[in-house]
Parts: C-alpha cells; sequence; structure tokens
C-alpha cells in the first residue's frame, strides 16, 4: 500500500489548515451519497514510478470558502475562475505532498477542474486504490486516489 | 495569497500548439477519416464553454499541463461510431474506451512532434451534460475548435515548458 | 492464418480487426494486456502467425511483454503498434525483439501494409532456401 488512511489523514490536515485554515473532521472511507447541485472535481495526473491521479470532489460551497480564503475576497464574491484556481491551487499542493510519499521517481501533470452539476469521472485502465470522506468548512469532501492496474487480473478481451 | 488582478494574457508558445493542431487533422484523417477543419485556436475565456463528454491527458516532465478533447453527445457518438467503425452506444463501455483512444493518439502524435522529455498520462474520461474543463489561469488555455459534418468537438491545450524550448 | 491483437483498447482491437480481415482466412484472438497476452498464447500451443503489440497498456506492457515472448521464442512475428513515435522508443522495441513497428494513428492502408511486409519478409528466406 502506497499510503495509509493515517498517512492521508495527515497530508489533508496539514494542506487544508496552512493553505485555507480549514480544520477538517475524517469520516473514515464511507463516501457520503454526492450531493446534489453543482460539484467541482480538481484532478491531478501522476507519472514515473506510480501512474495514477489524485482527484478531490467538492461542493460548490467549498469551492467557494476555498477561494475567499485563498484569495481574501467574500464568498459570494469569489467568482467562476476564482472558485477554479482555488481548488486547482488546493489540488497541486495536495498532489505534490501525496507524491513525496511515492516511490520515486515520479512526476505531477498540472491540475485540471471539472465544474458540473452531474457527470461521471472515471480512468479506464485503472483502479480506485483509497477513497476518503472529510468534513471541512462544513462541506463534505471526498479524495480519490486511482492508480493504473498493476495487479495480474485478467479482463475478458 | 494575494487577490488576483487583471493583466494582460499571458504569451502562447505557438511551438507548443502547432503540433496539437497537427496531431488532431493527422489522427481524423488517417483513423476516424472524417473531414475535419481545424479552426483557428483562440484563448479560453469565461463563461468556459460546456460540454457533455471529455478526455483528459496530463503531460508531465519538460512540459507539464494537460489536453482535453471535449465533445457535445450526438458528436462524440458520430465521432466515435466513425473512429470505430460501427455504431458505439454513449452508455457502453466501448464509447468511453473510443473517447479515450481518440484523445491517447491526439495526444501522443503531439508528443512526438514537441520534441521533449515528457511523459503522457492514462486518460481521464469524464461524461455529464453541460460540464465545464478548468485549469489554473496563470498558464494560458488554448481552445481549437474543430468542425467535422457529423458535429463539432474542441481540444482544450493548457501547458507550458518547465525547461527552456 | 491466427492473429493476436493485444491492445488495452477494444475500438482499436475491432478497428485492427476490420482491417486485417481484409488478409482472408484469418482467425483472431485478443488480448487486452501484456499478461491477458501471455495466458492466450500459452493457450494456444500451435502458436500465431503474428502479433499486434500496444506499448502502453496496464498490468503488463508491450515491451515488457515483446522481451518476455522472446525469452523462450525467436520465430514468433511481433509488431508494435503504438502512438510512440520517438526514435529512441523504435530501437528500443526493435532491440527488445520486435520485427516492426506501426506508429498510430494510422491508416487502414499503412496497418495492412506493415502486417504484409513483415509476413512477406518472413517466408522470403524460407523460399529462398526451397
Amino acid at each position: 500500500m502506497i499510503a495509509t488512511e493515517n498517512d492521508i489523514e495527515q497530508l489533508m490536515t496539514t494542506v487544508l489548515e496552512t493553505l485555507l485554515d480549514f480544520h477538517p473532521t475524517f469520516l473514515g472511507n464511507k463516501a457520503p451519497p454526492p450531493p446534489a447541485g453543482r460539484t467541482f472535481s480538481a484532478v491531478i495526473h501522476i507519472t514515473g514510478a506510480v501512474d495514477g491521479a489524485v482527484v478531490l470532489h467538492v461542493t460548490e460551497p467549498f469551492a467557494r470558502a476555498a477561494a475567499a480564503k485563498m484569495f481574501g475576497v467574500h464568498p459570494d464574491a469569489a467568482d467562476a475562475t476564482d472558485q477554479q484556481d482555488a481548488l486547482g491551487e488546493l489540488c497541486n499542493v495536495v498532489g505534490g505532498n501525496f507524491k513525496s510519499l511515492l516511490p520515486e521517481p515520479c512526476r505531477l501533470s498540472l491540475p485540471t477542474v471539472i465544474d458540473g452539476a452531474d457527470y461521471s469521472f472515471r480512468i479506464p485502465g485503472s483502479s480506485m486504490t483509497g477513497e476518503y470522506a472529510i468534513n471541512a468548512a462544513n462541506q463534505p469532501m471526498l479524495i480519490r486516489l486511482w492508480r493504473k492496474d498493476e495487479s495480474h487480473a485478467t479482463r475478458a478481451a | 495569497m494575494s487577490t488576483p488582478t487583471t493583466s494582460a494574457p499571458p504569451a502562447i508558445n505557438p511551438k507548443l500548439i502547432v503540433p496539437f493542431i497537427n496531431s488532431v487533422r493527422q489522427v481524423f484523417a488517417t483513423m476516424v477519416k472524417v473531414p475535419t477543419t481545424v479552426e483557428r485556436p483562440h484563448l479560453k475565456t469565461q463563461p468556459a464553454p460546456q460540454y457533455d463528454v471529455s478526455s483528459i491527458i496530463g503531460f508531465s516532465g519538460d512540459i507539464v499541463g494537460s489536453v482535453v478533447v471535449s465533445f457535445q453527445t450526438e458528436a462524440a457518438v458520430q465521432i466515435v461510431s466513425a473512429f470505430a467503425g460501427m455504431p458505439i452506444d454513449p452508455n457502453s463501455p466501448d464509447f468511453a474506451d473510443a473517447v479515450c483512444e481518440l484523445a491517447n493518439m491526439i495526444a501522443g502524435s503531439a508528443k512526438k512532434d514537441l520534441g521533449c522529455n515528457a511523459s503522457i498520462t492514462v486518460p481521464s474520461v469524464i461524461i455529464g451534460r453541460g460540464h465545464s474543463i478548468a485549469r489554473l489561469s496563470d498558464v494560458p488555455c488554448l481552445v481549437v475548435p474543430c468542425k467535422t459534418p457529423v458535429g463539432d468537438f474542441a481540444v482544450e491545450v493548457n501547458i507550458k515548458m518547465n525547461k527552456p524550448v | 492464418m491466427k492473429l493476436l491483437l493485444v491492445d488495452d483498447s477494444r475500438t482499436m482491437r475491432n478497428i485492427q480487426k476490420k482491417v486485417l480481415a481484409e488478409l482472408g482466412a484469418v482467425e483472431f484472438a485478443e488480448a487486452g494486456d501484456g499478461v491477458e497476452a501471455l495466458a492466450v498464447i500459452a493457450a494456444n500451443p500451435a502458436g500465431f502467425d503474428l502479433i499486434l503489440v500496444d506499448w502502453n497498456m496496464p498490468n503488463m506492457d508491450g515491451i515488457t511483454l515483446v522481451g518476455k515472448i522472446r525469452e523462450t521464442d525467436k520465430k514468433t512475428l511481433l509488431i508494435m503498434a503504438t502512438t510512440e513515435a520517438e526514435k529512441s522508443r523504435v530501437l528500443e522495441a526493435i532491440r527488445a525483439g520486435v520485427n516492426n513497428y506501426v506508429v498510430k494513428p494510422f491508416t487502414p492502408e499503412a496497418l495492412m501494409e506493415k502486417v504484409k511486409q513483415t509476413l512477406d519478409k518472413a517466408k522470403a528466406p524460407a523460399a529462398a532456401a526451397a
């Protein structure tokens, strides 16, 4: 296993507290039902000794709160660009910290942020290796770790 | 972190964009066999365009960033069916697979012409009506609009050099 | 003729099948990654006339698969079909033991040409010896 639940908890606490002054609580691996309405998924890919991705799934209120903290604006004044930039930066920092847990050498892409109301996200040929639910800024947040399949599972042609 | 201020758009390096334009043309000419017109790229602005199907491929190494190939549903169905040589149901796993394969070839073919030491990631796929894709605003994102007789699509290129060109 | 198509994209395998069906009486086997390919090879003791291999696949990539095949089999024809087009990659594949290399995207004609070229080249020494 690359990262334990404790590793992820420590990582997310450090990042959210230092970057956004959020104090997360951890809900274990029980993902809450997906929230209704507009959500964001911030993705950063990893290549090298490990091929995969870190994905942060958050709500619009979280995005506003993050943008407000990061850019010193009122949450209601945080526009789409602010929210997307805040989530992209958050994902960048989480990805960078996660990379330090990985065997070397690994490299990161730049983050992308998906903004929508009802969409699915997946990485064909990869499996979700970890899912962690947290509460931050009174909003649910899901962290998902994906890794390119390396097991010896056979697949139907 | 300081509040973002309005400033001149960041400069775009044509050496990073031309390979993707050529790659789209080549992939569509050889494997999709659908006449494709690549229109003039433009900087992505707000409000961002919305799509129904997107595939993201990341770049890391001497180049970092991502390229995203995005469609509306009907265009995606027509184009991937043309690519596969048979009708593809948008609800089938083959649909996501075909979308990813197209994005993979566009990125892979461009990577060759970029001539740098870079890796491309496995493709991610997003399916859902009316989503948009954003990146950090300090790296310019170029939209390359593409038109075909069976529907339009866009290739969004958001990459920068880690090392000098 | 028996061909094995190894690619994690089912779409790509279907495209290859469609093109190569033009060769005539062809029987196709498929695998989604290198691990599965080795299992298919082991289950077919009569062997394959040609194996088309993608480079980037989960579980076991194409270059590793080529190496594993060549540990015990120097004869089966192997073509790498991949987006990896840099000269260094082509050389790496040749050193691993492929007989030919085709870069994606390819036209149906280009794929067919590479396959025919590879098959004909393999027959040539036998014809010369006869």
